[in-house]
């Protein structure tokens, strides 16, 4: 399938800055896939996320967002609206003191005709559960709550791709499920196209994909299984593998999955 | 103590109050307080309460509500009352006592005058979002426009505000418990000491506000924001029947003020 | 060194007005002196009301919490000197950062202790040594250095006053793994040299599991269970019932005796789990 977004040897550094940021990042996103980007603070990964829709341009080689070049101002619009972006604080990109008017403000923006602003909040915020609190105030709700309203805020304008940078990081356990339950099923059911970014490994494991980002460089890049499975490669970047997984390479076991029950089989297999 | 700020706070309902145009509301609260001012005598006084009284019944906002606001100009209630009370020529109430009878007079009426006022003032920001006010400002104000006056940018500035008055007070009160926690002391020295204690809070809360803006810009940013040119509402706003009939009102209750005032009532 | 004792403490918010809620109900609890604890809980669960009691920040409404057997809240006195016996680090406590340099942050704690410069310099030096911030930045902005590294000033500045009780309400929110293990190291070689008593708020159970040695699980503002991790984790079913989860290792311990390994004793760590299998026979 045509990828939706496409780095071409991506380098960046910042104007006053003497370190590069990211080194030649060669990455295609396929349309309607599930893509988890995981390294450690410093990696890159967040100057990566900021790529995809032009808040950042490359020092030197080309992002394409479908047949944009990011580069390009007069498709700035388009490809704002083609990329939707979640971010890590959810209190610092909620701009309304309701959460529907907070969703309609990205279709406003886009002058869409108000009827149809009205339908695609509905839509949106039927999408991430957050219907029946339309008329509530932001801040009062909980942390995962408020993230999704951010979702929200995102699908109305019925991007193509939605990603998040560490859309997690300040939330609870329960908060936690409920964003990447949210993102997964926009994926699988809505066929939305996602890009995670994080440092929480359990997070990744439903992905299609898994990139490891260091030092401005994709490391690793595969499906989640297989970039678990080198796991002295992920200890070596300082990120954490699924108990499941270390078990079996500490066994020297195959490590042909991720679940405990297929691990425990495995593991019960080498016995008999 | 700062959870007591009710300013920005909105509570969504739908009565008569809540679907008026926030233009008319806009309009009513300057009618309610001209004619506030030329509340003269008891009548007046009177009139002005019954209308307030009326408005909270008819939006459902309760008194509590409204008392709750008035928590942090209580000094300034006091304070006005109490000058009044003691520093107003005239006849004694008792012999031998400070207080005469147009001080206790006078005192009660810029009470009133100032309770009437904020109740006013919340009865509004409380019955409409937030959006829907600035919304609104944003329209009566757009001829402005015309001379070069940036109306949406103001408009936009004012709604920010709102959004993060109540994340901001969260957040000082968060910073002050940490501060507390490192044995800062916010309540005992003279008025040098106290300001300088303020300084670890202030110096963490504007480091976070800028850091918040700029976060903020971008997610702006990146949901398409740019400037009021092309934009559309999802909430238009609509004159009503229901808007002529409370301007219609409003008319009246001005009319009646003038009336009791020139008849000094 | 301070044992903390509570007894029987609620606290009621907003109470007499219609919004009034009850964040945490008759608690009482005894921790020793040098007790490694991990608070557990989900949000809402009332653990974070419940650790600002222990520092007077916050004033119970019913009850007592006695810090080396003294009532701190007799009177204001009482209430200020706790808050030198009892250290708290909020979550996100980079955010208190105020001062121009590392060193007068780290120091903002022990000046307002009223100690004498010499003293301030030296308890600034220790707990920068804790926390592995070195003294090439003492007179560096708070401000310019990375996450991880803000964030172990501020817990220095806490460390810097030398509580009896180090209570720290989520330290690793936010980090990355790596950044997350360094801190978590910084606090247990903090507990070991100076003998303090420690407890951590903890949404990781792989943490709480390897580094405590009790856990108070809260539920509902009350104590839903207290005990050795070995027993909280015996009991995975409740833990999962209340919306906390088990450790890996236990979960996958669990998944390993469906399949008929019989792994014997309590697992919640990696090293237990691999012991376990060893025991067994495998590898």
């Amino acid at each position: 399938m045509e990828p939706i977004i496409r780095f071409e040897n991506v380098h960046f550094t910042y104007p006053e800055g003497e370190r590069e940021i990211l080194c030649g990042v060669n990455l295609e996103i396929a349309e309607g896939s599930f893509v988890a980007v995981l390294g450690h603070n410093g990696s890159g990964k967040s100057t990566l996320f900021k790529h995809m829709n032009a808040i950042l341009l490359p020092t030197s080689g080309k992002v394409w967002v479908r047949d944009m070049d990011t580069a390009d101002e007069d498709k700035l619009l388009d490809i704002r609206r083609t990329v939707g972006m979640v971010f890590q604080n959810p209190d610092n990109q909620i701009v309304a003191n309701v959460v529907e008017d907070d969703v309609a403000f990205a279709p406003e923006n886009l002058g869409v005709p108000s009827e149809e602003i009205r339908q695609r909040v509905d839509a949106a915020l039927k999408q991430v559960g957050m219907y029946d609190f339309r008329m509530h105030a932001p801040h009062l709700l909980s942390g995962g709550q408020k993230q999704r309203v951010a979702i929200a805020g995102v699908l109305a304008m019925q991007p193509r791709v939605l990603a998040l940078d560490e859309p997690t990081a300040m939330l609870d356990p329960q908060g936690r499920r409920e964003v990447i339950d949210t993102v997964t099923r926009l994926c699988r059911e809505k066929g939305m196209t996602v890009v995670l970014i994080t440092h929480h490994m359990e997070e990744c494991i439903g992905a299609d994909r898994l990139v490891v980002m260091s030092n401005g460089s994709v490391v690793a890049d595969g499906s989640p299984l297989e970039v678990f499975s080198q796991v002295e490669l992920m200890q070596r970047e300082g990120l954490d593998v699924p108990e499941t997984t270390r078990v079996l390479h500490e066994l020297g076991l195959p490590k042909t999955a991720m679940d405990p029950k297929s691990c425990a089989a495995i593991v019960a297999g080498a016995i008999s | 103590m700062l959870k007591d700020i009710t300013l920005g706070q909105f509570f969504p309902g739908d009565t008569p109050v809540h679907r008026l145009d926030p233009r008319s509301k806009i309009l009513l609260l300057i009618v309610f307080i001209v004619a506030l001012f030329m509340a003269h005598g008891w009548a007046g006084y009177g009139l002005m309460l019954l209308v307030t009284a009326l408005c909270m019944a008819v939006s459902r906002i309760s008194p509590r509500n409204i008392f709750k606001g008035l928590k942090p100009m209580l000094f300034i209630i006091v304070f006005t009352a109490a000058l009044n009370l003691f520093y107003t020529q005239g006849t004694p109430l008792f012999p031998g006592w400070p207080i005469t009878r147009e001080g206790l007079e006078r005192s009660i009426a810029m009470v009133l005058r100032i309770v009437l006022l904020i109740a006013g003032t919340f009865l509004l920001t409380y019955t409409t979002s937030p959006m829907a006010l600035t919304d609104g400002m944003e329209r009566l104000l757009s001829p402005l426009k015309k001379i070069g006056l940036p109306v949406h940018e103001i408009t936009m500035m004012m709604s920010m505000a709102l959004r993060f008055i109540p994340t901001l007070i969260e957040e000082t009160d968060k910073i002050m418990s940490a501060q507390k926690a490192r044995g800062a002391d916010f309540e005992n020295g003279n008025l040098l000491q106290r300001a300088k204690a303020l300084l670890p809070i202030l110096v963490p809360l504007f480091v976070s506000s800028f850091r918040r803006a700029d976060e903020l810009a971008v997610a702006m940013e990146s949901r398409c924001y740019h400037g009021g040119s092309g934009r559309t509402r999802m909430k238009q706003l609509h004159f009503q029947a229901l808007d002529l009939w409370a301007l219609a009102l409003g008319a009246l209750l001005l009319a009646a003020m003038i009336l009791l005032r020139r008849f000094g009532l | 060194m301070s044992d903390l004792r509570v007894e029987a403490l609620t606290h009621v918010y907003s109470a007499g007005t219609p919004f009034e809620k009850t964040a945490i109900e008759n608690i009482s609890l005894q921790i020793p002196s040098g007790q490694f604890v991990g608070l557990l809980g989900h949000t809402g669960s009332g653990k974070s009301t419940f650790i600002q009691h222990l520092n007077a920040l916050l004033k119970p409404t019913s009850g007592k919490v006695l810090v080396d057997g003294e009532d701190i809240n007799q009177d204001k006195k009482t209430r200020r000197a706790v808050k030198n016996k009892v250290g708290l680090v909020f979550q996100y406590p980079e955010y208190q950062l105020f001062e121009e340099t590392v060193f007068a942050d780290i120091a903002f704690g022990p000046k307002n202790m009223g100690l004498g410069k010499e003293e301030i310099e030296q308890r600034v030096r220790e707990a920068a040594h804790f926390v592995g911030v070195e003294e090439e930045l003492f007179q560096r902005s708070p401000l310019e250095l990375s996450g991880g590294q803000k964030r172990r000033v501020a817990i220095a500045g806490v460390i810097a006053m030398r509580p009896g009780i180090l209570i720290l309400d989520e330290p690793t929110a936010g980090l990355d793994p790596s950044g997350c293990r360094q801190i978590l190291e910084n606090i247990c070689s903090y507990r070991k040299e100076s003998g303090a008593t420690v407890i951590i708020v903890s949404h990781n159970m792989d943490d709480a599991a390897r580094l405590t040695e009790r856990l108070i699980v809260f539920n509902r503002g009350t104590v839903a269970m207290d005990g050795t991790p070995e027993q909280v984790f015996s009991r995975p079913e409740e833990l999962i019932k209340i919306g906390l989860s088990v450790p890996q290792a236990t979960s996958f311990a669990m998944a390993l005796r469906e399949k008929g390994i019989p792994l014997r004793g309590s697992i919640y760590t990696h090293a237990q789990l691999m012991a376990a299998l060893k025991e067994v026979g495998i590898c």
